[in-house]
Order: C-alpha cells, then sequence, then structure tokens
C-alpha cells in the first residue's frame, strides 16, 4: 500500500513517455545509429581489402558515442519534458491532486528517468552486437561478457547527468530556458578539461567514459572507486537539491 | 446525528510576494454540504482552493481533511477527494479514455468499467477514443469533472468549473452536482462567478474579498425574503469597500 502510489505514477510516467513521438523517434535513432556505422564500416573493410577486423569494436565504439553525446542530449530533452514542460502545461497538477506525496510523486518521475537510459543503453548494446555478429562473425562473442560490463556500468554516469538535468530543469518555467542553459552547462563542462585540466577532475561531465576503467585490463580498483564515489555524490547532491525545490514549490 | 467533518480549514494563510493571498481563512464542511466560494477576481479563492489540496503550502494555519492532516498524512487525507483546480487541464496528446486510466492507477480497486461509466456520466463517452488535445474547452472540463469523480469521492472541490461550457453543459453538472450530494451525501467546495447559478445548487457559502473570508453562511438562514444571493453578495461586497475605505 505504502509503494502503491509510487508505482502508479511511475507507470504512469512510463506511459506519457512511451506513447509521444519524440521518446519512439529517439528510441529509432538509438537502434539506427549501430545500425549505419555498422553499415559504414562493412564498406570500409570491404574498400580496404585486407583484414581488418572492426566488428567486435561497434559495441564500444557506440557506447562511446553515446554516453559522450546522444544520450545525455535525450536525458535532457526528457528531463525537460518530465519536470519543466509539464510545469508549463499544467499537466503536473493532475497528479499532485492525486493521493501521492511530493517525495514519490519526484522519486517515480527520477525512476522513469532511470527506466530511460536503461532502455537505451539496452537498445544500442543489443542493435551493435548484433551488427558486430554481422561484420564479425563469431569473433564478436568472446568480447560479449566485456562488452555487457561495459553498458551496465555506463547507466552511473548517465544517471547522474540525467539527475543534474532534473535539478537545471525545477529552475525554470520554460522549457527552451531549461534545455539552453543545460546544452550550455554540458558544453562547458566538455571544454573544461582543456581549459582546467585539474578541476575536470572534479567534473561529473568528465567521466562519460567511467565503462572504459572497466574494460580490458582497465584502470585499478582505487581508480574505479574513486570515480564511483564522484558519481554517487553529484547524484546524491542532484537528487537532492532537486527534491528540495520540488517540495517547495508551488503550482 | 451529526455529520461526518470532510474538510476542516483553520487560520490558513498564505502570501505572495504581489503581496496577495490570504489572510487567516478558517471553514468547515460537512458530508452533503454544497459550498460555495464566491469573492471578485483576485479575491484569494484559487489561492485557498490550491492550499486546501496541497498545490501551495501555507505560511500559517492547518488543512485537515476527513480528520487527517494534509501536511503530514497527504495520501489519506487525499484518497476520497477529487478536484478541478484553476484549469480543465489533461494530457493532450492522449484520449479521454487514457487520461481518466492514468488517474484511475492511484486509487487500487477501480473496476476497469468505471472509467467508461465516469466518461458516461459526462457524456463524453462518444469520444472516449479522440485525444483530449483536439477536445474544445467545454470538453475538458467534463472531463477533469469524470477525472474528479473517477475514484468515488466523498469530497469534491471544484474551481470554476462552468467555464466553457454552454447552456446543456452547465445545466448537466449542476444536476450532477445535486444528485452526487443528495443521493451520496458527497460534500462539494465550488468557486464560481455565476453566482445566480449557484444560488440554486449551494446550502453554504462564504465570500472572499482581499484575501479575507468576509461572510460565511447557511443559505437558507440567511436571504431575505425576496432577496437573491446575487444581491446579498453586491451589499457585501460594497460594505467591505466602504470599511476599507474608512479604515
Amino acid at each position: 500500500m505504502l509503494m502503491h502510489s509510487l508505482k502508479a505514477n511511475w507507470l504512469n510516467e512510463m506511459e506519457k513517455l512511451w506513447v509521444q513521438r519524440r521518446t519512439k523517434g529517439f528510441l529509432l535513432l538509438t537502434l539506427l545509429i549501430p545500425a549505419a556505422a555498422a553499415a559504414a564500416m562493412a564498406l570500409l573493410q570491404r574498400s580496404a581489402g585486407f583484414g581488418l577486423e572492426l566488428g567486435g569494436d561497434v559495441p564500444m565504439l557506440m557506447l562511446g558515442l553515446f554516453t559522450t553525446l546522444f544520450l545525455p542530449l535525450f536525458l535532457m530533452m526528457t528531463a525537460v519534458d518530465l519536470f519543466t514542460g509539464e510545469a508549463a502545461a499544467r499537466t503536473l497538477k493532475l497528479a499532485l491532486v492525486r493521493p501521492i506525496t511530493r517525495a514519490k510523486l519526484f522519486a517515480s518521475k527520477v525512476l522513469a528517468l532511470a527506466a530511460y537510459i536503461a532502455v537505451h543503453l539496452a537498445a544500442v548494446w543489443l542493435t551493435s552486437v548484433a551488427a558486430g555478429l554481422l561484420l564479425n562473425g563469431p569473433g564478436m562473442l568472446g568480447r560479449l561478457a566485456g562488452s555487457a560490463l561495459a553498458y551496465a556500468v555506463a547507466f552511473a554516469p548517465m544517471f547522474a547527468i540525467g539527475l543534474i538535468a532534473v535539478l537545471i530543469a525545477q529552475r525554470f518555467t520554460s522549457s527552451a530556458g531549461a534545455l539552453g542553459l543545460m546544452i550550455f552547462v554540458f558544453a562547458a563542462a566538455k571544454l573544461l578539461p582543456y581549459v582546467l585540466p585539474e578541476a575536470a577532475v572534479w567534473s561529473v561531465f568528465s567521466h562519460t567514459d567511467w565503462h572504459t576503467l572497466w574494460v580490458g585490463d582497465g584502470a585499478s580498483a582505487g581508480k574505479r572507486l574513486n570515480t564511483f564515489f564522484i558519481l554517487v555524490s553529484y547524484s546524491m547532491m542532484a537528487y537532492m537539491g532537486s527534491l528540495m525545490m520540488f517540495e517547495r514549490k508551488p503550482f | 446525528m451529526e455529520r461526518e467533518r470532510v474538510l476542516e480549514v483553520k487560520d490558513a494563510a498564505k502570501r505572495f510576494r504581489n503581496g496577495r493571498g490570504i489572510k487567516g481563512v478558517s471553514l468547515e464542511l460537512s458530508r452533503g454540504d454544497v459550498y460555495g466560494l464566491f469573492g471578485p477576481n483576485g479575491a484569494g479563492k484559487t489561492t485557498l482552493l490550491k492550499l486546501i489540496t496541497g498545490l501551495i503550502r501555507p505560511d500559517r494555519g492547518t488543512v485537515h481533511l476527513f480528520g487527517k492532516p494534509a501536511a503530514t498524512r497527504f495520501e489519506e487525507a487525499m484518497s476520497r477527494v477529487g478536484c478541478v483546480i484553476e484549469s480543465a487541464d489533461a494530457y493532450e496528446f492522449m484520449s479521454a479514455y487514457d487520461n481518466l486510466k492514468l488517474a484511475a492507477r492511484f486509487y487500487p480497486g477501480i473496476a476497469a468499467g468505471r472509467i467508461d461509466q465516469a466518461l458516461e456520466e459526462v457524456g463524453l463517452a462518444p469520444y472516449k477514443k479522440e485525444k483530449a488535445g483536439g477536445f474544445s474547452l467545454g470538453m475538458k472540463q467534463r472531463l477533469a469533472l469524470a477525472a474528479a469523480l473517477l475514484p468515488g469521492p466523498e469530497l469534491v472541490i471544484l474551481d470554476e468549473p462552468t467555464n466553457g461550457l454552454d447552456i446543456e453543459g452547465m445545466v448537466d453538472i449542476r444536476r450532477t452536482i445535486e444528485r452526487l450530494a443528495r443521493e451520496q451525501g458527497i460534500a462539494f467546495i465550488i468557486s464560481s462567478h455565476m453566482i445566480g447559478d449557484m444560488e440554486k445548487l449551494v446550502n453554504r457559502f462564504g465570500i472572499l474579498q482581499g484575501g479575507e473570508l468576509i461572510r460565511q453562511e447557511r443559505l437558507q438562514d440567511l436571504l431575505p425574503e425576496g432577496t437573491t444571493l446575487e444581491q446579498y453578495y453586491m451589499a457585501q461586497i460594497q460594505s467591505k469597500k466602504e470599511a476599507d475605505a474608512y479604515a
């Protein structure tokens, strides 16, 4: 009973996301990009005329591309839809006047964002593995477990970025303003390592490639743990900050 | 036998940056009451309704719904309440049926047929598969009312429920409210500018002006022979204005 309202609104948020054209468009893009990349690689293999074996790298190449660019952008737009967009369309109050506390309403929206990340990562992995198998045949199979682990751990930085987008969304009443600031923050954070390399170590946006620490020999357990704590800290701060704002906001 | 107290607002106050809001409002509602909330634009009617439903937090005061404090036991307090606040909004990219399906998820035990029944009650059954984005204001108002009535609430809070409705729609809504209050003892609190129409519906009313509840009466005890509620309302507003001017 205690969790009924949380589950009810989580299902509602998932359904609302699913019926929107944009969500289906992004998911289609997520499926098409690895397929298109694999086709381009196949052409490259054929024209090179020698034993290039790029197929096995498709999942990791795609994960790098999606965690650096596409998924953060999709997440920003989804966070805006879930909070600023709904507040602007005055539909947020449809749920606020139902028997659900604001804390649970907020949590259910964040859980919907988490499910969104998981679905996209799974879609990219499945398409890129299928593309890799077509290009490289059985050679791909030996790398399956490694790539699955990389995709699983890639969830953490994407979730942290999603929560930062949620935090920014709380400050705005216009979707365009919220999205504009999110893109500015993201672009500035991506440029930070070139300007202030020391500060960039502490930026969550510098760790979107956290999954590379888990591939092959990867990095030491200490380095993985260190980055993990950075991601968890950002996630907790963004969650608590957003929740505080959401709880106090008049609708 | 004393009727169950469904709503109790005590000394509620909320002040916005523009200086408007409500000041020390208290009111009580029991089962079967149909309470009309009247007042000029900006008097604080919507603010009071938002405060009751948790859309805004009070600076001071308390709200109890069915004896449960809304501030600390919100889910329990709101589980027997249905409302339409400020405007009749809906998820425009979803059908009327799907809008109600989303609302139904919050209430365990709502039978599948109840959604169709709610749409039937407000006259939207023929349009149940149409997206709400294509609805007229009146149809959105009916859909919002269906969403409010869907869980079988015991207190219904309506903010300008006849906005955008045609005459037939207004009469339909008035009859629905009368029937639900009489047959099921549902309590209503309704803010409206259609004071003539409301006179046929309410048994109690309050007049808000400048954020203060200046009068709160039982209709049958109050109006002298031959006086309409509209005349009474205008006299009260005028006398408050004069009192404020002298103060």
